[in-house]
């Protein structure tokens, strides 16, 4: 879900940013006042385990391929959603400028696409909730899967709001939503599974370690059904919010159909695509070329060709000479 | 267990390339990180059918690559990845424009501005490492709490890879044939490993305490940087000329001077 | 009083409630002292020197390092008096760079820059590791790695050293290193180990712990040529001695 500095615009990404510097210190704020020194080393190694963690191949049963763990419904669950919140964005800092993984315009995007989510919504207030009078294998587990896949749903939806609004693709909104959200539902089903191993795992042999578990809080049984109807409501209310979404706005060859047609429907889609244009512009800091007009429908023309080879020409004519220059400089270094 | 020596091989070689001697690596950290910051700005900031002026941004990469002596092979190998999930996304890009040709060219437009932006930060990857980004980052006033969370992140990934690819390895002698973890063994696997990782952070906070930490940031003391004149040169050109390229449509410019 | 380097009394600790790792210990060892520790698994030998630089707390009786008595509130002066070499070098280095590491110590304490900076170079010198100091951890081998974390405890200049099995992890060559740098530094010094030859080779002085607490204290040659009592405690004679 890293998304690159191509799919964002530069008001988006600036919002974006925005909106992590705000819920990073809040959660900086936070993790100082409670006053638990040990958590420093604990937030830096936790997050180096994820790193390690996101290589392992799980196998799938039944299908050849493998998942990987769900780092912020994890790292929440132990730390805590503040904690688990700046050590996301470490890892995503880290993945950025070591690995060039997600753009570093997108930064502040994907920060907020694949932390917040999995750290307020799916640990402060889904985990929380369901653990907070004790908790269960049962609990555990329901509470991972239904916070794996809402805040990977969250996340995708995000992505492509960001991307649409961004005004980079020319993929129809329904198409991109179709695309992304049922991926995502598997994704978020195999990582809420594996977390939900791996926390069942530390709730047998340290449960004290987990965050949000009322200590020696009495065994509350949560039944199957509970469960199954909490996992029903949550797919009933995603499924079919997404689908309310989806539907209020014709797919890309509905949309060519219509067009060849002269349905009226059009209006409706050109006033949505007007509304994205809009925002587009508005949010695009920069305007285009004086002289935007020399360009062909190909994007260039013949002088942009020449004068490119040019410019580009000159330009490594010029590190040449430099690098030449430098050298012979070192040799008379050398010989002095 | 490929995978595990790839990746460390990899850091490694990152790593040592960042710390090499050289004038890009010895430059400020904060004005590369801004150069390439701005940089990123003003070249996303093309619409996708706006290819030569795209294109034209393409002078800072050429000069740093050629200056620095950084190996085009060793980056396309590295971005790999990220540069082939560009060729999908502009792909679909093309399957939904209204025309072939401007489908065609939106594509290319966002292929360039994709690679481009990669090729930036992989500037700045190379020749700078993780504690001069720190440094960077403390300069620009990032809170203490996430720098030093950023420090102890990175120089403990080597230590867990390793003893991730200890425990796989034994897993995996004792269970021929498998492709990947099997399901019944997902908690213990990761979840061993995890407290392992919290044990380990309780020896890191006890030799921290050690040496007298309470609450202070981690810095390097490594390198000193000061804000030369060299540095501040770089980063006054390269913000003009990085403007200069975005407003006015050079290419066209000189290509209309020479064609007459 | 003021020939001694750490004095404990009548010292009781125990992790779970009346299940006691130490009761009513005393021991007292002069400054400039070699002292071993060695017992089998289980007995607190890191735990008797986790409790000295006040690692664990909650212990009865007294203990005292370099006069000062360890309690939460002299924590800072009794860890600048007393360092403490960790078994994994890895824990004791959490910056990416030998320098950094070296540094930690002596910034925590608000030393300006150039002292700093020659308490570095002193640390790196005694270890004989100066080649490695602009090195990054990542490039360090596993004997290299303990001499720096060892560099990083003696940049504070302590006056009491201890060692959580040092010779663990190295390799022959390495391990006559440690040893020869050991040798050459002019501290108090407490070192857990199983390594026996490598207790012989370091310390004048053993203590033998088992689980009812010190059963020997003596010269190293006494108590760890001592077959009946070696094995009385769950250990063997050194290889060395067995002429293996």
């Amino acid at each position: 879900m890293h998304m690159a500095d191509a799919l964002i615009n530069t008001g988006v990404a600036a919002v974006m940013f925005g909106l992590t510097a705000g819920t990073s210190a809040y959660s900086i704020h936070t993790i100082k006042k409670s006053e638990e020194p040990v958590k420093v080393p604990e937030m830096g190694i936790m997050g180096a385990f994820v790193f390690a963690a996101q290589m392992i191949n799980f196998a799938i049963p039944g299908t050849g391929s493998s998942g990987h763990i769900c780092g912020s419904m994890l790292l929440s669950a132990m730390l805590g959603p503040s904690a688990g919140f700046i050590t996301m964005m470490g890892i995503l800092i880290i993945q950025c400028l070591m690995f060039a993984d997600g753009g570093i315009m997108a930064l502040g995007a994907n920060i907020w696409n694949m932390a917040f989510y999995g750290c307020f919504i799916g640990a402060g207030i889904i985990w929380r909730s369901m653990v907070k009078n004790g908790a269960s294998k049962r609990k555990i587990t329901a509470a991972s899967i239904i916070g794996c896949i809402v805040t990977l749903q969250l996340g995708a939806f995000s992505v492509t709001l960001e991307t649409l609004i961004s005004g980079v693709t020319t993929l129809p909104f329904k198409v991109f939503v179709s695309f992304m959200q049922p991926i995502h539902l598997a994704i978020g089903a195999v990582e809420g599974i594996i977390t939900a191993a791996v926390l069942c795992f530390v709730f047998e042999t340290k449960p004290d370690l987990l965050w949000g578990v009322k200590e020696n809080g009495k065994k509350e049984r949560l039944s199957y059904g509970k469960v199954m109807t909490i996992l029903g409501i949550t797919a009933i209310f995603i499924a079919g919010g997404l689908s309310l979404l989806a539907s209020s706005l014709p797919d890309g060859l509905e949309w060519s159909v219509e067009r060849v047609t002269g349905d009226t429907e059009i209006i409706s889609e050109g006033q949505v695509y007007d509304t994205f244009s809009d925002v587009q512009d508005k949010t695009a800091l920069l305007p285009d070329y004086a002289f935007s007009g020399s360009d062909s429908k190909f994007g260039t023309s013949f002088s942009g060709i020449v004068g490119g080879i040019a410019v580009i020409g000159v330009c490594v004519l010029f590190c040449i000479m430099i690098k030449v220059l430098r050298k012979r400089k070192e040799c008379n270094d050398e010989q002095v | 267990m490929n995978r595990f020596d790839n990746m460390l091989g990899e850091m490694c070689s990152i790593d040592r390339e960042a710390s090499k001697e050289g004038w890009l690596n010895e430059m400020h950290p904060l004005v590369k990180l801004l150069v390439t910051i701005w940089y990123i700005c003003f070249v996303i900031s093309f619409k996708n059918n706006m290819l030569t002026g795209i294109l034209s941004m393409s002078v800072y990469l050429i000069i740093c690559f050629l200056m620095a002596d950084i190996s085009l092979y060793k980056c396309l190998k590295r971005m790999r990845t990220v540069l082939f999930a560009f060729f999908i996304i502009g792909g679909a890009n093309i399957l939904f424009s209204e025309n072939f040709s401007t489908g065609v060219t939106g594509a290319a437009g966002f292929w360039c501005k994709g690679v481009m932006s990669v090729f930036a930060v992989y500037i700045l990857i190379v020749t700078t490492s993780i504690d001069d980004i720190c440094e960077a980052l403390r300069m620009l006033h990032v809170p203490g709490l996430l720098v030093t969370v950023i420090m102890l992140i990175y120089r403990y990934i080597n230590i867990l890879i390793k003893e991730t690819k200890r425990l796989s390895e034994s897993y995996f002698v004792l269970s021929p044939g498998q492709k990947g973890i099997h399901i019944k063994a997902w908690g213990q696997f990761a979840g061993n490993l995890m407290l392992r990782s919290i044990d380990r952070a309780k020896r890191v906070y006890d030799s921290m305490n050690m040496a007298g930490y309470e609450w202070r940031i981690l810095s390097g003391n490594r390198k000193k940087y000061k804000l030369g004149a060299g540095s501040l040169m770089w980063l006054f050109v390269w913000t003009g000329v990085i403007a200069v390229f975005r407003i006015i449509p050079v290419f066209e410019l000189v290509g209309n001077m020479l064609a007459g | 009083m003021d020939d001694y380097g750490i004095i404990i009394k009548k010292m009781s600790f125990c992790y779970v409630k009346d299940n006691y790792i130490f009761k009513n210990m005393d021991l007292a060892i002069k400054k400039g002292e070699s002292v071993g520790i060695v017992g089998a698994n289980g007995v607190g030998k890191s735990t008797l020197l986790r409790l000295i630089v006040g690692l664990e707390a909650g212990y009865e009786g007294h203990i005292s390092v370099s006069g000062i008595d360890v309690t939460k509130k002299s924590l800072p002066m009794v860890r600048k008096k007393a360092g403490y070499v960790f078994q994994d070098a890895d824990s004791q280095m959490f910056l990416s760079h030998v320098e950094d590491n070296v540094a930690f110590g002596p910034s925590n304490y608000g030393m300006e820059q150039e002292e700093i900076s020659a308490c570095v170079k002193k640390a790196l010198c005694e270890t004989g590791i100066e080649h490695l100091k602009k090195r990054s951890v990542y490039q360090l081998s596993g004997g290299e790695k303990k001499l720096a974390s060892i560099a990083c405890v003696l940049a504070l200049n302590p006056d009491i050293i201890m060692f959580d099995e040092p010779s663990v992890t190295l390799d022959p060559k390495n391990r006559r290193k440690l040893i020869h740098v050991l040798g050459r530094l002019d501290k108090t010094k407490l070192i857990a180990s199983h390594d026996l030859d490598f207790i012989l080779d370091t310390c004048d002085r053993t203590i033998l712990l088992s689980r009812n607490g010190v059963i020997s204290d003596g010269k190293s040659r006494d108590i760890l040529l001592d077959k009946g009592l070696m094995e009385g405690s769950g250990l063997e004679l050194p290889l060395s001695v067995l002429g293996r």
